[in-house]
C-alpha cells in the first residue's frame, strides 16, 4: 500500500524548510510584542484572561514582527472532557471546581490505563471498565502528570448548540454513513464495544482503513486530539501559518494573505485551508476535503470547517472549531478543545504502510474466523 | 514475587497476571492480540524497532526443554516510548529482561507488551494501546530477572 505522496509533497517541503528555521523562528518573534491586550472570543478565555491578570503579574500576549498574536511552539490538545455532554449532566455547561478535578485525576490514571480504577470520570465515564487493573506510575518513574495539561471545567466539548450534543443527521447523511467503512460509519472494519470486545471485518489490507495503513492518520482539520501522541507543533509568519499535529506527523501548511481557495473539483486530505485576522483571533476556513477524508464521514462538497485560535494566557490557546455542512448536520456545530503549551522537541512520527500491523491484524482476524468456525454448531434457538 | 530457577522462559497463566480486557480496543489490538491469554516471558533482546505506529522488541526465549524461540512484543509509537523513559540506548542487544504481556491470536511467539522489568530493577511501559493487567504484587522484581545458570553459559 503506497502511502500518498500527492501534490502535497512540495507543501511538505515547505514545511520542512519552515521548521528547519523554526528554533530562530520562534526565538525572535516571541519576543516582538507590542503589549496590547488580548481579545478573548468566549466566556472561558475571559475567564483565563481575568485569572491571569488576578495574579498580579498580567500576562503580555507574545506577537510576531508584524503585531498579530504569536502561536508558535509546542502544544498539546489532550483533552480528559467527552465530545458531547452525557446525559447525566443535563443542561449544565460547566462542571463544579470538586467535578472538575475529579475529572482531571481520572484523566491523569487514564493515561497510564485507559481503563484503570479511578479513571471511571473522564471522557464522562463512557470508556471505563471496570475489569481492568490500575497502574502506579512511578513504578515505571514516571511524574503522575508531565503533559502540561490543565483541567477542563466543561462538561462537553462541544459548545453549540447549548445542549452540548452534536445536532442530528440529515436523512440523507443517514443513509450515507450506515454504509460508510471508516470509522463513525455503520461498517468499520473494528467497531469497538467498549467492554474489551469487538467485531472486526477485514478481509484484505485495504479494509484496514487509511488510518491504520499510516495514508492519514490525523492533521485536520479540525484538530481532534487522539488518547496520546496529541502534541501540536505551530511556526508562523507574516505570510503563512505551518500546524503539524504529532501523531502521524501531519502538516497543513496555511496561507495568511488573501487568496481564493482552489478549484472545486481539487480535493486533498486536509482540505483547502485559508487564515485571516479577526482582531487577536486566527480564523482558518477549510473546504476542499477528500470524499473518502471528511470530518465525522461528512459530505465533502459542502463540509466547511472554520476554525478559531486564541491565545488566553501565557500557557493556553483557546481552539475552537465549528463544522458547516447542510448536507450532513441539520444545523452547524462548534467545540472547544483547549491548547496547552507544552515543551519540545516533538520527535518525527513517520507512519510508513504499517506492514507490521497488516500483517498481525489480518492474521488475527482469520485466526479468529477459524476458532469460530471450529466451534460445534449450538442449539437452534426456541424463543 | 519469584519466578522459579528451573523456569526460565515462560509463564503463562493467572498467577502472574491477572487476565483484563482493554477499555478500549486500538485499531489493531482487538483484532490481533488475546486478552485472554496473557504471558510472562523472560528473554535476551535480540532486537528493537522503533518504529510507528507501533515498536517491536524480539528476544530470544528459552524454554524448559532447551530449546530457544525468538519471541515478538508490540510496544506504542516512539514518541510514546520516550515519554516513558525508553529511547533507542534504554535496551541494548543482550539485555535480559520480564516482558508481561498479551499473546496474538494468530501467531505462537509474537504479543503486545504491557511492561518490562530489567535486572537492574527498572521498569518501563510499553506505551502502547495493551490494558494494564498486573497488580503491583503482581509486578516481576529484579530477582526474577537474573540470569539463569543456562543464560550465564
Amino acid at each position: 500500500m503506497q502511502k500518498y505522496r500527492g501534490p502535497l509533497s512540495s507543501a511538505l517541503g515547505i514545511a520542512a524548510t519552515l521548521l528547519l528555521c523554526a528554533p530562530a523562528f520562534v526565538a525572535a518573534q516571541s519576543s516582538a510584542t507590542t503589549g496590547k491586550a488580548a481579545a478573548p472570543s468566549s466566556n472561558s478565555a475571559a475567564q483565563a484572561a481575568a485569572k491571569s491578570g488576578q495574579s498580579g503579574k498580567a500576562w503580555v500576549m507574545p506577537r510576531t514582527a508584524d503585531g498579530h498574536p504569536d502561536f508558535s511552539g509546542y502544544w498539546n490538545q489532550l483533552t480528559f472532557t467527552p465530545m458531547e455532554r452525557p446525559a447525566k449532566f443535563g443542561g449544565r455547561e460547566f462542571l463544579t471546581k470538586e467535578e472538575m478535578e475529579k475529572v482531571f485525576k481520572s484523566g491523569v490514571r487514564g493515561s497510564y490505563d485507559p481503563g484503570s480504577a479511578g479513571s471511571e470520570d473522564r471522557y464522562g465515564g463512557e470508556l471505563f471498565n471496570p475489569d481492568s487493573a490500575d497502574y502506579d506510575a512511578t513504578t515505571y518513574g514516571l511524574s503522575p502528570w508531565q503533559n502540561g495539561v490543565k483541567p477542563n471545567p466543561r462538561t462537553s466539548l462541544v459548545v453549540d448548540p447549548p445542549d452540548g450534543r452534536i445536532p442530528p443527521l440529515t436523512p440523507e447523511a443517514k443513509a450515507r454513513i450506515a454504509a460508510d467503512r471508516r470509522p463513525g460509519g455503520g461498517f468499520p472494519y473494528v467497531v469497538d464495544d467498549h467492554h474489551g470486545g469487538a467485531t472486526v471485518h477485514a478481509d484484505n489490507a485495504r479494509d484496514l482503513g487509511q488510518g491504520t495503513s499510516c495514508v492519514t492518520q490525523s492533521g485536520g482539520p479540525p484538530l481532534i486530539p487522539p488518547e496520546y501522541n496529541a502534541g501540536v507543533f505551530i511556526a508562523q509568519n507574516s505570510d503563512s501559518i505551518v500546524i503539524e499535529t504529532e501523531t502521524g506527523s501531519e502538516f497543513r501548511i496555511i496561507p495568511l494573505t488573501p487568496r481564493p481557495h482552489v478549484g472545486a473539483n481539487i480535493h486533498q486530505w486536509h482540505g483547502d485551508s485559508r487564515g485571516h485576522w479577526e482582531g487577536d483571533t486566527l480564523v482558518v476556513e477549510s473546504t476542499n476535503m477528500r470524499p473518502d477524508h471528511t470530518y465525522r464521514n461528512g459530505q465533502p462538497d459542502t463540509q466547511k470547517i472554520t476554525e478559531y485560535f486564541t491565545r488566553t494566557s501565557a500557557d493556553t490557546i483557546e481552539y475552537k472549531f465549528t463544522v458547516n455542512d447542510p448536507a450532513t448536520w441539520t444545523r452547524p456545530w462548534s467545540a472547544i478543545i483547549p491548547m496547552s503549551a507544552t515543551t519540545g522537541p516533538m520527535f518525527e512520527y513517520d507512519c510508513s504502510e504499517d506492514n507490521n500491523d497488516a500483517v498481525n491484524i489480518l492474521a488475527g482476524v482469520r485466526a479468529t474466523e477459524r476458532k469460530a468456525a471450529e466451534k460445534p454448531a449450538g442449539p437452534i434457538s426456541q424463543k | 514475587m519469584q519466578l522459579k530457577g528451573t523456569l526460565t522462559a515462560i509463564v503463562v497463566g493467572a498467577a502472574l497476571f491477572l487476565a483484563a480486557k482493554p477499555a478500549v480496543a486500538h485499531h489493531a489490538f482487538a483484532a490481533t492480540f488475546d486478552t485472554s491469554k496473557p504471558v510472562t516471558v523472560k528473554g535476551t533482546i535480540t532486537k528493537v524497532e522503533l518504529i510507528n505506529p507501533h515498536s517491536w522488541f524480539w528476544m530470544d526465549v528459552t524454554g524448559a526443554d532447551g530449546t530457544t524461540v525468538n519471541w515478538g512484543f508490540e510496544g506504542g509509537s516512539p514518541n510514546s516510548l520516550i515519554r516513558h523513559g525508553v529511547t533507542k540506548d534504554t535496551i541494548p542487544v543482550g539485555t535480559v529482561l520480564i516482558v508481561q504481556g498479551y499473546q496474538s491470536k494468530a501467531f505462537d511467539h509474537k504479543g503486545v507488551g504491557v511492561n518490562m522489568t530489567l535486572a537492574d530493577g527498572r521498569k518501563f511501559l510499553f506505551g502502547g494501546s495493551a490494558p494494564g493487567a498486573e497488580s503491583q504484587a503482581a509486578l516481576p522484581t529484579k530477582d526474577d530477572v537474573k540470569p539463569t545458570e543456562d543464560q550465564k553459559k
